[in-house]
């Protein structure tokens, strides 16, 4: 995988730490709970149960990787399964017919905050959080604050009944998008434009690539994964809840940046993001085991949240340094006048770059 | 004017700063008066930055020197920013105002730096700004936003900022040193009127001001004295009174005075190295922002050179042809078609096969966290894709190889860009667009901030390329190597194509006797006119 660091003890901690931590905690609840936590039954709701959050993530990737925010994602996990319980229980609409609406309105939302944020240059991160209230607000309005009920089974067999290997298959639909984003982000032309529009707008523009055009598609693949997200989120109850996204926004923020810490360091990463997804659930599951209150959820999340992007900012300092004390010294010549207002040494210039993953896509946000 | 009078208020002794084994500065010894504003002249190269800089603090090694001010004496090198300390304050070409914020806000920006007061009375700070515009006699509101102002304006108030400084960092009665560092490079020459009575009003309240500027007129209009820099040596040092127009190009182009500086007029009919203009880049008509009417021809293989004085607007020319920045008007015709350059944009050149390379690297030409596979190999990705996927590792191989094949060194595709040195970083940036073949190649500022050898490399893969058959337009501020790479260099100045040199008539003294003339005619052209207006 692309930006690896060497095949060194350290570069393996480095790339593999949220792994090896998160080994460590199943143990530590396994020893603990030794009859609930490690348990068949146990492991297998925590793969399987995670496939909305996980989409979530994988949703919010995309424009994170093109250095934008999209904090309207949860909101329109929760419209989109709203869309789909009203038009199949309310309206008797095809649930298939009924998802592929919902799919559609998510994609509008995205296309909507693309075109304001990039078409008029106003800061995502302000639009997304405005855009997602209104979205949330559309979601009670046409719920009428109550949750609905009675999905169409065939919708729930899909996505919970079905079981491949003792797992429902929403575990595998996760496993399906962590594939494809993976896939388009590593594999494809269109996924490196994506990162080289995230890390560098100016860059990209004067590389030729159509910056406003990526940064909006981003936008709109956001929406649509987001209102999947949605779609097998209902699928799993059989129900919509017009609040239940609010409540995913935090854990997938805190997914995609600790995701940024390992497998592909330093950068956004489908696989990264799936370990995070289940580091965090493990966390969450095994708490609930010992009996802790609720709140403790948020302080994990939160916290998880926090300590992920201080740790992706680290590593990658350090990992920089290292790098930099291995290259052959070369002499460099100061500029005089006429190179004044030039770059300076690239020590300087890397130092001056904001932090790759959270930093940057604070940085780039009033583009 | 205000007489320099009772001694230096500051002064320069013997200053040697080397960069390696070569001397940036050779024994430069200047010094300003009280009340005095003393020009800084010199071509790029020529060590005006390097003084500067010794002075602001940022050379601290190889230096010696014996720097005089009242009541102190230093013969270190200065920590970045102590000398404000000791009542020198700097105004630079970007003048560090903050478009966004108010003009007072602005004037106490530096004040709050360094503030420990809990409260700010805004009503006090009003009237003490009034106070000070009135005193210098300016006409500016302190609540307007800073970029409803115009340039000269927000230059006004970087330099009565820097006043302020002089004056709560001064020590006893001792007046300051205000630093201007091609502060004016920017401004339209129209208003820079105002700006001259300010200095003037500065300099009054016995003040010295250093005035750094490449505009001769201007040097002569507002100095009353001139230190010529040229090869890090002082070439003169003279009251303006006693020198003319053309005694400060040849000061400035030849070191001496008084070698007879004349515009060239031979001009001699080149061969393009293809004989068809098939595949030759006319642009015309190019206007927008310094620029007005510019054209400039490339036939395939051959290099031009673009350049001019800093702020004459010679960048300009590759900037809007490759459309990283848009035109106000001009067409520019290649490959039999003929397209608007008011409509051009970055990927719309390279359809056309015309490829750019940006003089602020990294800012514009790399990402320094992604590795030297994912910055060259981009504009190529299309060639590893197949079969529904990028083939990696067949892209590293290709990457490696164009790597080597550019001298990038370290090989190393998985490194990250940004920790290599400037010279490789811009190695890298060609072979990124080199390895493409392109039919027209643009370059901006190519060897800033990039060693010796580097550079020469870079010469090489340049001469390569043309003689592959691209037509390379070579814009630089570095004339030595405009004059050295070029088939034909254009050079602007204010905006205009001063001059076309030719094949054997090139030179560094060509470049920059086009460069600064140029100059000269459009000032007596505005001679002309207020001379019509007067009768």
């Amino acid at each position: 995988m692309s930006g690896a660091p060497r095949r060194t003890h350290e570069g393996f901690v480095r790339r593999y730490g949220v792994i090896i931590v998160w080994v460590v905690v199943i143990i530590v609840f396994s020893l603990l709970r030794p009859k609930t936590f490690p348990t068949a039954s146990n492991f297998e709701t925590l793969l399987a149960s995670q496939a909305p959050l996980g989409i979530l993530s994988l949703a919010l990737l995309i424009p994170l990787s093109a250095g934008d925010y999209d904090l309207s994602v949860a909101s329109v996990l929760t419209l989109s399964g709203m869309i789909v319980a009203i038009l199949n229980v309310n309206h008797g609409m095809n649930v298939w017919l009924a998802a592929l609406v919902a799919v559609l309105v998510g994609a509008a939302i995205g296309l909507l905050n693309g075109i304001i944020c990039v078409g008029a240059g106003i800061d995502p991160f302000i639009v997304t959080l405005g855009m997602g209230t209104v979205v949330n607000g559309v979601t009670l309005w046409i719920s009428n604050s109550t949750p609905v009920s009675g999905i169409s089974q065939s919708l729930v067999n899909m996505v919970v009944v079905h079981r491949i290997g003792g797992l429902s298959v929403e575990f595998f639909y996760l496993m399906i998008a962590a594939a494809v984003i993976w896939y388009l982000f590593e594999f494809t032309p269109a996924g490196r434009r994506i990162l080289v529009v995230g890390r560098g707008r100016e860059v990209a523009r004067l590389s030729g690539m159509r910056v406003k055009r990526i940064r909006i598609l981003a936008f709109v693949a956001a929406g649509f994964v987001g209102a999947l997200a949605g779609v097998v989120y209902v699928g799993t109850s059989g129900s919509a809840d017009p609040t239940a996204g609010t409540t995913l926004l935090l854990p997938a923020f805190a997914a995609v940046f600790l995701g940024s810490t390992t497998i592909s360091p330093g950068r956004f990463n489908a696989w990264g993001t799936m370990v995070a997804v289940y580091f965090l659930t493990t966390g969450i599951s095994g708490l609930a085991l010992l009996g802790v209150q609720t709140f403790v959820q948020q302080l994990f999340y939160g916290g998880a949240l926090v300590i992920a992007v201080l740790l992706s900012g680290i590593t990658r300092r350090s990992k920089r340094h290292k790098d930099a004390s291995q290259l052959p010294t070369e002499p460099q010549q100061p500029g005089d006048a006429g190179t004044s207002n030039g770059s300076g040494t690239p020590g300087q210039a890397v130092a001056s770059q904001s932090p790759p993953s959270g930093g940057s896509v604070l940085g780039t946000g009033g583009e | 004017m205000t007489e320099a009078a009772s001694g230096p208020l500051l002064s320069i002794r013997n200053l040697t700063k080397y960069f390696g084994a070569s001397p940036a500065l050779d024994d430069v010894s200047m010094s300003v008066g009280y009340g005095e504003i003393r020009g800084l002249v010199g071509q790029n190269g020529s060590g005006k930055s390097t003084l500067i800089k010794c002075l602001a603090g940022y050379h601290a090694q190889d230096l010696e020197w014996r720097l005089e001010l009242p009541g102190k004496e230093l013969t270190r090198a200065l920590r970045p920013g102590e000398i404000t300390a000791f009542g020198v304050a700097f105004v630079h070409q970007d003048l560090g105002v903050l478009g966004d914020l108010s003009v007072l806000e602005n004037l106490l920006l530096t004040e709050f730096a360094n503030d420990h007061r809990r409260y700010i009375g805004w009503g006090k700070e009003r009237a003490r700004a009034k106070e000070i515009f009135k005193q210098f006699g300016l006409d500016l509101d302190p609540a307007a936003k800073l970029s409803t102002l115009r340039p000269v304006e927000q230059a006004q108030v970087a330099i009565v900022r820097a006043v302020l400084q002089l004056r709560s960092a001064k020590q006893a009665d001792h007046p300051g040193v205000l630093v201007l560092d091609e502060a004016t490079t920017f401004l339209d020459r129209a208003g820079r009127e105002g700006m001259y009575d300010l200095l003037r009003a500065v300099a009054a309240e016995g003040s010295g001001v250093i005035f750094v500027s490449h505009d001769i007129n201007e040097v002569l209009k507002v100095c009353d004295a001139v230190t010529v820099l040229r090869d890090g040596r002082v070439v003169a040092d003279a009251p303006s009174s006693e020198l003319t127009h053309d005694d400060l190009v040849s000061l400035i182009v030849t070191g001496k005075r008084g070698v007879e500086v004349v515009s060239r007029t031979a001009r001699r009919e080149k061969v393009p190295v293809a004989s068809s203009s098939q595949g030759s880049l006319e642009v015309e008509g190019l206007s927008g922002d310094l620029l007005s009417d510019v054209a400039v021809t490339v036939h395939p293989g051959e290099i031009v050179g673009v350049t001019g004085i800093v702020g004459s607007g010679w960048e300009l020319v590759v900037e809007f042809l490759c459309g990283a920045r848009r035109a106000e008007s001009g067409s520019c015709r290649l490959g039999g078609k003929s397209i608007d350059l008011r409509e051009m944009s970055p990927d719309k050149a390279l359809a056309l096969s015309m490829v750019y390379v940006p003089s602020d690297r990294q800012r514009e030409a790399v990402v320094p966290d992604l590795s030297l596979r994912e910055n060259v190999m981009q504009p190529v990705l299309g060639n590893s894709f197949e079969k529904g996927r990028l083939r990696l590792r067949r892209l590293t191989a290709a990457c490696k190889e164009v790597l080597e094949q550019y001298a990038v060194v370290p090989a190393e595709p998985s490194m990250p860009i940004g920790l290599l040195s400037g010279g490789n970083q811009q190695k890298a940036v060609l072979a990124k667009w080199l390895q493409t073949d392109p039919l027209y190649v643009l370059l901006n500022e190519p060897t800033q901030g990039v060693d010796i050898g580097a550079r020469q490399r870079i010469y090489e893969l340049v001469r390569a390329a043309a003689a592959r058959g691209a037509a390379v337009i070579y814009a630089s501020a570095d004339w030595e190597e405009v004059a050295a790479i070029s088939d034909r260099v254009v050079v602007i100045s204010e905006g205009k194509v001063a001059e076309r040199i030719e094949g054997a008539s090139i030179s560094v003294d060509a470049i920059a006797q086009a460069a600064y003339l140029g100059m000269r005619r459009s000032a007596d052209l505005s001679k002309a006119a207020a001379l019509l207006e007067d009768l």
